[in-house]
């Protein structure tokens, strides 16, 4: 009955140039046309896992920053500019397509959201590097005597989808976070 | 992981070589290998081990599959069959993206796309396999049956993020039978420690110089062009060759011996033979599985200049998926044609060290195309470098970064020549300790260094 299937799922394959390359007839040389499908099925559908898992809707920042602001309480601290940008992160703006950064004016908060949009994968890549830095970088600032500035960054987000890359800091990091992946 | 990082060079090859060592059994060696090997690639991007480990396992079966076939037709449709899924495979994290973006501004239209990471090292290993299987079909070695043992020579960690491209034909005796001696680990070592250098003391220095040139607000002036331009020249060469030193080394201590993937390139006195110095594994992989079969310069001089064409802008597209490659590896297929076929006889009659001097001329404005991902910024950089829309000839920022820099330049310059070796050489046959302890030092500036210094990747990790 197993012999039957694999034989009919080869022969059955046997039109497709390079999956059969032997005689169908042959159990042995069936398996490796199954094996080969299998194989193929496989990379489809982790390729299309990955896909899936990157995908990002091509939202405007400009959507983005009204939802952000209209639907958490980012709202509460002060909207940071390009200087900030490239002082915190050392990117420069006119690069990104597009970004939102808000930043507590206190230099003891570290109550933070930045989202920036890269035009390309190596770019999206080099964001996510300097946001990551900049993540340790506060680390080794508050280390060793800011116990409630090193639990909320113990608990910040970093990461990409898409083009998008995102620091998200502070007490509502997590609804912040939330907000931005239902946008895109 | 990199090579160039406290982990790696503490934590896990310390721990690595131990085990490798310890065990006397090849088997188990093999096994400690690719598993050690999986364990350094997983380090930084766990998700694509997976594609790691369907493109091995994808590729032995293929193998075996085109080698046991009595059928030649059959087997040239399998060969085709695995070439384009291996291509679909990089197309797919390298391409697509780009040729998307490509059409959307060729229609004016955006079009969204998910953006992917590309996985390290997937132009390597997707070309190392290619030219596995290609040898297979052409009966040029043996399909392996050991699965292990393909594992070992597809994953092996050394050169598989940033090559060189090992052919499996260049190791397939030493997969079964290799040396492993302490005299062997101790030369493995030396080649790693002098890559290691090349790379943190020298390259990562040189690239501060080149990216606070091309990120300088405004018009720069000419010489601050050319010690930008100079300053990428050495790091590409020290930070690539340096890598592939330390993998050959990586190597020798696991008793492989890798074929060397640089010559000293920059002594060259044509682009001709700057190529045949340069990547040599990636030159001489174009050279048989493109180059040949299209027919090499044994056709008519329109399909002569047609080949040579077809494989620099493959050359290009392979460094990256952005058109300043393409544009590169173009570039360098006319001043190949131009050297073969027009240059050739005057070129001859000049002194070496002028021919040289060209040559560097040439790779220096190559390096423009390759490094400067906008064709505006690429044209701006080159006209600042010949006097168009430059601030002005010399100024303040040009003596900074000259003065800055001149160490830097020198001692890289040095490098960049085939005689501190000769002379280290030398140091070794004559006086072994001090050797040893110039090996020391290099070791303890370069791990100093790598402490002080934030991460900075490979400049060929991205291909």
């Amino acid at each position: 009955m197993r012999e039957n299937i694999i034989r009919r799922i080869g022969n059955s394959l046997n039109a497709v140039p390079g999956i059969i390359t032997r005689n169908p007839d042959d159990p042995g040389f069936t398996r490796n046309g199954v094996i080969k499908t299998l194989m193929i099925v496989f990379l489809i559908l982790y390729l299309g896992a990955l896909y899936s898992a990157n995908n990002a809707a091509d939202v405007s920042m400009v959507r983005v920053e009204s939802s952000m602001t209209s639907r958490t309480n980012v709202g509460s601290l002060l909207k940071r500019g390009r200087a900030d940008l490239k002082r915190y992160y050392s990117i420069d703006d006119e690069a990104a397509d597009g970004y939102v950064f808000y930043k507590a004016i206190s230099p003891m908060s570290v109550n933070e959201l930045l989202i920036i949009k890269a035009r390309d994968a190596a770019q999206a890549e080099q964001f996510l590097a300097s946001v990551q830095a900049h993540l340790e970088s506060q680390k080794t600032i508050f280390g060793g005597y800011g116990t409630d500035q090193m639990a909320l960054l113990s608990r910040s987000f970093t990461g990409s989808k898409g083009k998008y890359v995102y620091y998200i800091c502070g007490p509502d990091a997590d609804t912040w976070r939330d907000v931005f992946m239902s946008l895109i | 992981m990199v090579f160039s990082s406290i982990t790696f060079i503490f934590c896990f090859l310390p721990v690595f070589l131990l085990l490798y060592y310890l065990i006397p059994n090849r088997r188990v060696k093999d096994i400690i290998l690719v598993v050690g090997s999986l364990f350094f690639y997983a380090w930084g991007e766990p998700v694509y081990v997976i594609l790691m480990l369907f493109s091995m396992g994808f590729n032995y079966f293929m193998a075996l599959d085109i080698w046991e076939n009595p059928d030649d037709r059959k087997r040239k449709a399998s060969m085709i069959f695995t070439v384009v899924i291996n291509l679909l495979i990089l197309g797919f994290f390298k391409y697509y993206g780009f040729l998307l973006d490509s059409v959307a501004a060729l229609i004016r239209t955006p079009i969204a796309h998910p953006v992917l990471s590309l996985p390290i090292g997937i132009s390597f290993y997707t070309f190392k396999n290619l030219s596995y299987l290609l040898d297979v079909y052409n009966q040029k070695v043996d399909a392996q049956p050991d699965l292990l043992t393909f594992a070992v020579y597809s994953t092996m960690f050394p050169h598989m993020s940033a090559g060189p491209i090992v052919r499996y034909a260049d190791i397939e005796e030493q997969l079964y039978q290799r040396t492993i001696s302490f005299p062997k680990l101790g030369l493995g070592m030396e080649m790693f420690i002098k890559g290691l250098a090349k790379k943190v003391i020298l390259a990562d220095n040189l690239a501060l110089i080149f990216s606070e040139i091309t990120q300088t607000d405004g018009k720069i002036a000419v010489v601050t062009a050319w010690i930008g331009i100079f300053a990428y020249t050495l790091e590409i060469y020290l930070d690539f060759s340096g890598y592939s030193d330390m993998a050959i080394g990586l190597g020798k201590m696991l008793g492989f011996d890798f074929k060397k993937n640089f010559d000293y390139p920059y002594i060259s006195t044509s682009v001709t033979e700057f190529w045949r110095r340069w990547h040599i594994s990636l030159g001489s992989w174009f050279r048989d599985y493109v180059y040949i079969p299209l027919g090499g310069n044994r056709v008519s001089t329109g399909k002569h200049i047609r080949n040579i064409l077809i494989v620099w802008a493959l050359t290009g597209l392979w460094h990256g998926a952005s058109w300043n490659f393409v544009l590169w590896g173009v570039y360098y297929g006319i001043l190949l044609l131009l050297e073969k076929f027009i240059l050739a006889s005057f070129l001859e009659n000049l002194p070496g060290f002028v021919r040289n001097l060209l040559t560097m001329l040439a790779v220096m404005i190559g390096w423009v195309f390759f490094s400067i991902p906008s064709f505006s910024a690429i044209f701006r950089y080159l006209g600042s470098m010949f006097g168009i829309g430059a601030s002005a000839f010399l100024n303040g920022a040009s003596l900074y970064y000259l003065r800055t820099g001149i160490v830097l330049f020198i001692v890289g310059t040095i490098v960049t020549r085939p005689n501190p070796q000769i002379r280290f050489k030398r140091l070794m046959r004559t006086k072994p300790r001090a050797a040893v302890v110039l090996d020391i030092l290099l070791f303890a500036a370069a791990v100093a260094y790598l402490v002080a210094n934030s991460y900075t990747p490979f400049l060929y990790q991205q291909f």
